[in-house]
Parts: structure tokens; sequence; C-alpha cells
């Protein structure tokens, strides 16, 4: 046997969020940013329609909606929570609602590398370093 | 993980009131509908003696986790592979959100704020 060692043993794997924010139209391209400070991989924008009642749409302004799904490492949640929330306080328009759906699995190792975003080779944890020096004395 | 859970249910283009309406009934307060492009398989649609129409629309709605299984009840009878609509639908669990004013009502009365 290769001296083949799973990723997930010499590297720190992070938690991925799959996260559906939901916005009134037009207010989409202010949430791609957002995803972007936070070093989202993927933002998928959609046109959506809300189900409110139309005379409720019509006195919100609108039922047509920004539907933007993006993928966040866990760890940047917070920062991203944090940032919707002063963005949703900026005025009627621009609420909305944000949800995260925690990943399982994902289909390997270099779609997990560009999913968590790691833009430079993480050097392995300690541990296994350690482990390889004892195995080469 | 939150206390609310994603129900996205896929059903027949047009067909999502009969969606909308069911969820209401069992507590739902609103939910986004996607265009989509359905892939269904010949041989399946053949065994089975159904059409699916290519055209679907995906209604996601975020309910609390204690009428999610009500919602998917009523959403599959009124909704569901029996009816016109043909839909099926699921639930996948959240771990937090934004923006849900009942949700943060609670969450500062449990901070004492």
């Amino acid at each position: 046997m290769s001296d083949y060692v799973p990723y997930e043993k010499t590297h720190r794997l992070r938690q991925l969020l799959f996260v559906t924010t939901i916005v009134d139209a037009e207010q989409g391209d202010a949430i791609i940013q957002i995803n972007n400070d936070n070093e989202a991989a993927i933002c998928l924008q959609m046109r959506g329609k809300g189900t409110a009642p139309k005379d409720i749409a019509l006195l919100n302004g609108t039922s047509k909606k920004d539907v933007i799904f993006s993928i966040l490492r866990a760890d940047k949640w917070g920062s991203y929570k944090a940032q919707l929330e002063n963005r949703f306080a900026v005025s009627k328009a621009a609420k909305g609602i944000a949800y995260a759906t925690p990943l399982d699995s994902v289909a390997g190792v270099s779609i997990y590398k560009m999913l968590s975003n790691t833009r430079q080779f993480e050097k392995p944890m300690k541990a296994v370093e350690r482990k390889k020096g004892m195995k080469k004395k | 993980m939150s206390n609310f859970e994603c129900v996205i249910c896929i059903v027949n283009h047009g067909f999502t009131d009969l969606v909308m309406t069911a969820a209401k009934k069992a507590g739902a307060r609103g939910g986004t509908v996607l265009s989509a492009r359905g892939t269904g398989n010949k041989e399946v649609e053949e065994f089975f003696g159904v059409t699916v129409t290519p055209e679907k629309d995906v209604v996601l709605i975020l309910v609390p986790q204690d009428i999610r299984d009500n919602v998917l009840t009523l959403v599959n009878a009124e909704a569901g592979m029996s009816t016109k609509g043909m839909g099926i639908a699921f639930s996948v669990p959240v771990s937090d959100t934004v923006g849900i004013v009942g949700n943060e009502k609670e969450n500062n009365a449990e901070e004492g704020k």
C-alpha cells in the first residue's frame, strides 16, 4: 500500500454552510457583495416571487424577490449574519431573510478546497507531522 | 441548531397556490417561488404511468420545527403526487436564521433585552 493519508487526517476540515438569502428584487447585488466580503466561494442569484397576497405585496412595493444561494465556511457565518442584520436595517426595501443549512459531504478534496475557498495551501496539522517524523526515525 | 426547518416543495408550474394554501393551513407564514425545469426519467414515467411536466415551480418555506410535520402532511395531501400539482415535498434542517421577525423578538426576550 502507498503512504496515502486521507485529507481529513492531515488537514483541519471546516464545516460548510449552504446559505439562502431572500431579499426584494434589485437588492441581490448588495447581498452578493456581502457574500464576497465573507469569502463565499459560490454565489448563485435567481429571480423568485413572494407568495404574499397581491394587496399586501402592493403595500410592500413588490412581490419579486432576489434569491441568493451561496456556500460559506461556518466560521464566516457570524460576520455574514452581522453584516446582513445591518443591511436589513437600512430601509424597508432592504429587508429580507437568510438561513443556513449545514453541508454533510462534498465530492472530493478538490471540491472541498474550492467550496471552502482555501486559496493557499494549508499546512498539515502538527500531530500528523510528528507522527511522520517518528516513522522516519 | 435553530428551531426552524426549510420545507422545499417541487410542483408542476402554476400549482404553487395549492402548496401555499396547504402550508398556511398548517401555520406557515409565507414562501418564495422559484422557476425550475424537471428532468424526469422516461422509463420511470412509463413504469408508473405518469407524465412529468418539465416546467416546475420550487417553493421554499421556512417553518418552525414544531409545525414541520403538519406542513409536510398537508402539502402532500393537497399538492402531492395524487393531485394535479404532482408535488414532492421534503425538509432540510436550518442551523441559523437572520431576519425572521418573531424569532428576533424571542431571542431578545431570552437575552433579557
